[in-house]
């Protein structure tokens, strides 16, 4: 997944110019271009919190999309030492995906969370079997959100289509980790999804140069913090690797799991 | 004064005096209601030697001493040529589209009358407002376009601010301006070149370089910036190197026009109004250009006529009768001009005087011109500070007028009776097909149908559409990947393609519902018209069954299904006809291979003596005109339609095209019992068309209950 086309996609859905948040955040609209592009890493925590606060965003996510711990983990870990030294034993054991979600049920149950547990918007709920679409193949992105507007629940597909193709015209959407996230905010119409998984590699143009093999294709009716969680999912499904279990599903419903599944930690 | 001792300084100190006047001013104009540029107006002329001048002396021959106006002259002019680059840049030619009728003959009305009456005050102005030397001819010439100017920008602007640019009114108005604003300027750019010209033939040679200029800029420029722009797909794409090309261009087409002997703004203007408006790259342009030119330099070039206009000079009762003159008929020839324009067009007078008092508006385009001429030296300074004058009072009466004339709630009821028909009309609707291939074999026939319907531009899409069943999916897993298994399936359709030179793009996924499929995919690409393959059922005869069925019931357009018996050219085709949307669907399909350009059609008009013919037979006319020679009508008389369109088809057709319903044996239900005679019957490959929900609801509906009752 790559951080800056991530970036960049939040933040214009945010409605908020390159320049208009290098000045919120206190950096100069170059440092952030390059970000954007990714020639400069992300940028430092105390950063990616004022980000994440113009972009609308929890800001634990923001970190997990930068691939950072953010202060909550590295000042709990500094509290108590004996935190890293269990991280240190999960890392030898190599525990994976399916380990660790049993590890998190143990400690949901043991230490249940006084914490009220905020719901956050899941592409889960938004697809069902019929918006997974599998073995896609097609020569561009227009083809693609045509075939996946075709299993929206909708009454105007067309409409629809043609927001998601201009919205993709003025700021492309491929995010790398293998996904492209083509959107549109379409005032009137149900918040709906559709999964694409390509057969051979849609040939567009990616900011990490992997090759493009999953579509995910969100339409919402508004713009707003609850948009911006569910295009913020699309790229962390990327960031968790989503694309090649994905390539493995066989059936719509098993494609759905795996998008559910990496849902359920975030 | 110490604080300013060099040009730099005093250039500074000019652009700051200026900068903060207008600034200031303009938060007053917002709250009387008027726009921005009638406060840089004033703020000029308050700078000028009629108020500043006036009460410090002093001060303003320090601030603005007389050799440092020429800096002031040249900065102004760069921001002048800029923003004539802006206007050209927001002047569309799509605003005219479909609209080009009422607006020529407005705008061009809205010239000439006020241009009539310029030139018929003219004389009577010569003897006493004149400076020493100028003949009457360019005199006059000048008067007149100068009476003759709209301004555009502030036009849009006003509109845009009082949310008129979708209104009737407003969009008619915009186009007219726009009209208005190349005729002004080829006008002008004559009398220019008539006031500089020596002679006569030196006027002449003149226009003549600057139209060959004008066809050079549009015939050869455009086309070549249409491909630069096609590569400015997102703003993000603008580099510094590109802006920097287009800016040199803009310098360069302004050069060119000065050169000519007519204005360099004109070129700049040109170059504007060329450079190709879809795509990001004006668009783009525009937003960086924007701040700069309107908020920094243009108020220097309002300072600067403002330092040249002296209400001092005008002081004799005389010369304030004049200039009252002057005010009247330029309100008189434009407004009165555009109104009866309008009302001639048949609008309401309402909405005419409202697009007489939108044209009425001079704003800053009038300044430029008027600019112009004291430069050419064509108008005294007198003549000059009643024209101001005249301009300021045109912008300022603009606002108050139109809240008086249409004011909001009319608006909005306008608005709402327009619709979308008065949208900016978009390019015409290319026909895109979607063809779904079911396996091998149907492909290449239905590709060879889909080239054929093609018109002659040959860029419309053509989808060729493969859904496969989830149950295939343990070959796809044992060994055999599935693209190559989709692959294989689209080959011979896309070798077809190659083979007729039609560029097909390929969609293949996964279905466990292929009908929902197909109609989902052809309402999100807005398809025309679907081609099928026909599948024999599993279940009775009926070859419209199953999938072709349900996709039937729910396509949002027409569909053909293609019975293929090796089709390779459709050359001769036969409608057979009696009326009805299904009918009428086989006749769009004839019509669209007419448009295409290869094929013959026999049209058979089936008389049968129990029906009376549909409400189509008008349909048939239409498509014979269209199609000149290459219609046939036969008339024939039979009992049963289906026979006779069955013998007739036996006559050396490539392809039947016939219509869904009972009178050709062919009905639409799921499982048939009959097997459907005609197609059965009939040794050429055969289309059935199926009418879209569109034509059905435009046709009569009573038809689609006959033909429930018989299925």
């Amino acid at each position: 997944m790559h951080f800056g086309a991530t970036l960049r996609m939040l933040r214009v859905d945010a409605g908020i110019g390159l320049r208009e948040l290098a000045a919120r955040i206190g950096v100069s609209s170059a440092y952030l271009s390059r970000v954007e592009h990714g020639r400069d890493p992300p940028p430092t925590p105390d950063r990616l919190a004022a980000i994440a606060d113009a972009l609308r965003l929890p800001r634990a996510v923001l970190f997990d999309l930068a691939q950072q711990t953010g202060p909550a983990v590295s000042g709990y870990l500094a509290r108590i030492p004996e935190a890293g030294l269990l991280l240190l034993e999960l890392a030898r054991r190599d525990l994976g995906r399916a380990e660790l979600a049993r590890i998190r049920a143990f400690v949901e149950t043991e230490f249940p969370s006084h914490e009220p547990n905020r719901r956050r918007a899941q592409l889960g709920e938004l697809l069902s079997p019929r918006q997974v679409v599998l073995q896609v193949a097609c020569d561009d992105l227009d083809d693609a959100i045509a075939v996946a507007t075709s299993r929206m629940p909708s009454a105007s597909r067309r409409r629809v289509a043609e927001a998601i193709v201009t919205r993709e015209r003025e700021a492309p959407s491929a995010i790398g980790g293998g996904f492209v996230a083509p959107h549109a905010i379409v005032p009137g119409v149900t918040e709906t999804a559709a999964l694409l998984v390509f057969a051979r590699p849609l040939p567009i143009e990616a900011p990490d140069r992997e090759p493009v093999r999953v579509a995910l294709v969100l339409v919402t009716p508004t713009a707003g913090a609850r948009h911006q969680q569910l295009l913020a999912n699309v790229s962390l499904l990327a960031r968790r690797g989503a694309t090649a279990d994905l390539l493995r599903a066989r059936t719509p419903q098993g494609a759905l799991d795996v998008v559910v599944q990496i849902e359920s930690t975030f | 004064m110490a604080i300013i001792h060099d040009p730099l300084t005093r250039f500074i100190a000019q652009a700051v005096a200026i900068l903060l006047l207008s600034r200031a001013l303009g938060l007053l104009a917002r709250r009387i209601g008027q726009p921005l540029v009638v406060a840089e107006i004033a703020a000029g002329i308050l700078l000028g030697p009629s108020l500043f001048g006036l009460i410090a002396p002093e001060t303003y021959a320090v601030v603005f001493e007389p050799t440092s106006l020429g800096l002031l002259g040249l900065v102004s002019q760069l921001g002048l040529i800029l923003f004539m680059f802006l206007v050209g840049l927001e002047l569309d030619p799509g605003l005219l589209a479909g609209r080009a009728h009422s607006s020529v003959a407005i705008s061009h009305t809205s010239i000439i009358v006020p241009f009539g009456l310029g030139a018929a005050i003219a004389p009577w102005l010569h003897s006493t407002l004149a400076p020493e030397g100028v003949s009457l001819l360019p005199f006059t010439l000048f008067l007149g376009a100068a009476m003759s100017v709209t301004a555009f920008p502030v036009l849009a602007r006003i509109l845009s601010e009082r949310r008129l640019v979708r209104s009737r009114v407003g969009a008619i108005t915009i186009a007219c301006a726009a009209v208005d604003d190349v005729t002004a300027w080829c006008l002008l750019a004559f009398v220019v070149a008539t006031a500089r010209a020596t002679g006569a033939s030196s006027a002449v040679i003149t226009t003549l370089c600057s139209a060959a200029y004008v066809l050079v800029m549009f015939f050869l420029v455009r086309p070549l910036l249409g491909r630069i722009a096609a590569r400015v797909g997102s703003r993000e794409a603008l580099t510094q190197n590109l802006v920097a090309v287009v800016l040199l261009c803009l310098l360069l087409s302004s050069w060119t026009t000065e050169l000519l002997g007519i204005h360099g703004l004109f070129g700049a203007f040109l170059f504007g109004a060329v450079l190709p408006k879809q795509g990001g790259l004006a668009h783009a342009l525009a937003e960086k250009l924007e701040d700069v030119v309107l908020v920094v330099l243009l108020p220097l070039f309002f300072a600067f006529s403002g330092v040249r206009t002296q209400i001092g000079l005008v002081d004799s009762p005389q010369e304030w009768l004049m200039c009252g003159v002057i005010v009247l008929v330029a309100c008189a020839g434009k407004f009165g001009g555009s109104t009866i324009a309008a009302r001639v067009t048949g609008m309401s007078w309402r909405e005419s005087s409202a697009i007489g008092v939108l044209m009425n508006t001079r704003g800053l385009m009038e300044l430029v011109v008027l600019n112009i001429g004291l430069e050419l030296g064509v108008i005294s300074p007198t003549l000059f500070t009643m024209m101001v004058i005249m301009a300021l009072v045109t912008t300022f009466v603009t606002s108050p007028l139109l809240q008086r004339i249409y004011p909001a709630e009319q608006l909005a009821k306008d608005l709402i009776g327009a619709g979308d028909s008065l949208r900016v009309p978009t390019p015409t609707r290319r026909f895109a097909t979607l063809v779904c291939v079911a396996n091998e074999r149907s492909g290449p026939g239905l590709v060879t149908i889909g080239e054929a319907l093609r018109g002659p531009d040959r860029a419309e899409p053509t989808y060729a559409l493969h859904l496969m069943s989830p149950t295939d999916r343990a070959s796809f897993f044992v060994g055999q990947a599935p693209e190559e298994v989709s692959a294989r399936i689209l080959a011979p359709a896309l070798e077809r393609a190659r083979a007729l030179s039609v560029a097909i793009k390929p969609i293949s996924f996964v279905s466990s519902d292929p009908a929902a499929d197909i109609c989902g995919v052809a309402g999100a690409k807005g398809i025309d018209l679907m081609l099928l393959g026909w599948h024999k059922p599993l279940l009775g005869q009926s070859l419209l069954g199953g999938i072709v069925h349900d996709v039937l019931d729910a396509a949002p357009c027409d569909v053909g299904v293609f019975i293929d018996r090796g089709l390779v050219h459709v050359r001769r085709v036969l409608v057979p006809f009696v009326g009805g949307q299904h009918d009428d669907a086989a006749l769009a399909v004839a019509q669209r291979l007419l448009v295409a350009g290869a094929a013959d059609i026999t049209v058979l008009q089936v008389e049968s003596g129990t029906a009376t013919p549909g409400p189509g037979v008008a349909a048939v006319e239409r498509l014979r005109e269209q199609g000149g020679g290459r219609v046939t009508l036969r008339v024939v008389e039979h009992a049963s339609p289906a026979e006779a369109a069955l013998t007739e088809s036996r006559a050396q057709y490539d392809l039947l095209v016939v219509g869904l319903g009972p009178q050709w044996g062919l009905a639409h239900r799921r499982l048939g019992v009959h097997a459907e005679r005609l197609i059965d019957g009939a040794s050429c490959s055969v289309l059935v068309t199926h009418a879209g929900p569109e034509r059905r609801a435009r046709l009569d509906p009573s038809h689609d209950a006959l033909e429930r009752g018989e299925a």
